[in-house]
């Protein structure tokens, strides 16, 4: 059972971070370390539990970014994109704070999140 | 880069207080100061362990996971000479913990390669002999030189 979280971004955040887990765990450079990693299936109703609690809409436009991206959340920082490091307009810095749905990067369409 | 320029002096504990893997992993989380991010990364860092122990064996756990709460690759080692119940692999009490949180987008991509050079690092018995003597973060930091890994 997925915790509690408060807001979509918290929930995307939540979810990527999971299956960023799940690409790590599959990874075989990673196998060769020699760490256990029991059944990552376990990962997948996490990711699924996690998925119902977004709101469908970001769920479907998160999905169909990802279509084209490995990682379709990716921080903003210095006004910097960090999926295509194309400058992102600081006037429109200001609405993420405002908005809980998160906004997308003008050149590469990801969702974005700023690192405060 | 090498292993010990990871490490900054105040991400470096050499006397934990925890007794068990949730009181480690929460107080490796603190020496990170991501503040109100602390949970999100327990969370993780939990499910990581629920699909196997990070504690490799031999006394040493190295927990790590890729989370958006961190905007750099980060390292902190603790150490706990009485040693703490981590449900290691082979059952014994872990001693020295390295915990590894990445962005998941790292320019560098070092995040599996500072993995290995912790791996490495904890298979020479020597360093562990030598991590359990250290008396201060500035010993801790020569060991790490001195290892060359």
């Amino acid at each position: 059972m997925t915790e509690h979280l408060d807001t979509t971004m918290e929930r995307l955040i939540a979810l990527q971070d999971l299956l960023q887990l799940k690409r790590d765990l599959e990874d075989r450079s990673y196998e060769e370390l020699g760490f256990e990693t029991g059944d990552v299936s376990a990962i997948d109703a996490e990711i699924e539990s996690l998925e119902q609690e977004i709101d469908p809409a970001v769920m479907r436009r998160y999905q169909s970014i990802r279509r084209k991206y490995d990682r379709p959340l990716v921080p903003v920082r210095r006004g910097v994109c960090y999926g295509c490091f194309v400058q992102f307009p600081t006037a429109r810095l200001a609405e993420m704070s405002e908005h809980d749905a998160p906004i997308l990067c003008e050149s590469c369409g990801r969702m974005l999140y700023q690192i405060p | 880069m090498k292993l010990v320029e990871f490490f900054a002096p105040d991400e470096v504990d050499l006397d934990l207080d925890a007794e068990g893997k949730e009181e480690a992993l929460r107080e490796l989380i603190g020496l990170l100061s991501v503040n109100e991010k602390a949970d999100e990364l327990f969370s993780l860092l939990k499910k990581r362990e629920n699909l196997g122990s990070t504690g490799i064996g031999k006394g040493i756990a190295i927990p790590h996971c890729r989370s958006l709460v961190v905007d750099r690759l980060r390292v902190v080692y603790g150490r706990k000479p009485e040693g703490l119940d981590f449900a290691a692999v082979d059952g014994k009490a872990v001693h020295h913990l390295f915990l590894i949180v990445a962005p998941p987008i790292e320019i560098s991509n070092q995040y599996l390669p500072v993995l290995g050079k912790i791996a490495q690092f904890c298979k020479n018995p020597k360093n562990l002999a030598r991590l359990d003597e250290v008396e201060s973060e500035a010993e801790f930091f020569e060991v790490l030189e001195q290892a060359d890994v």
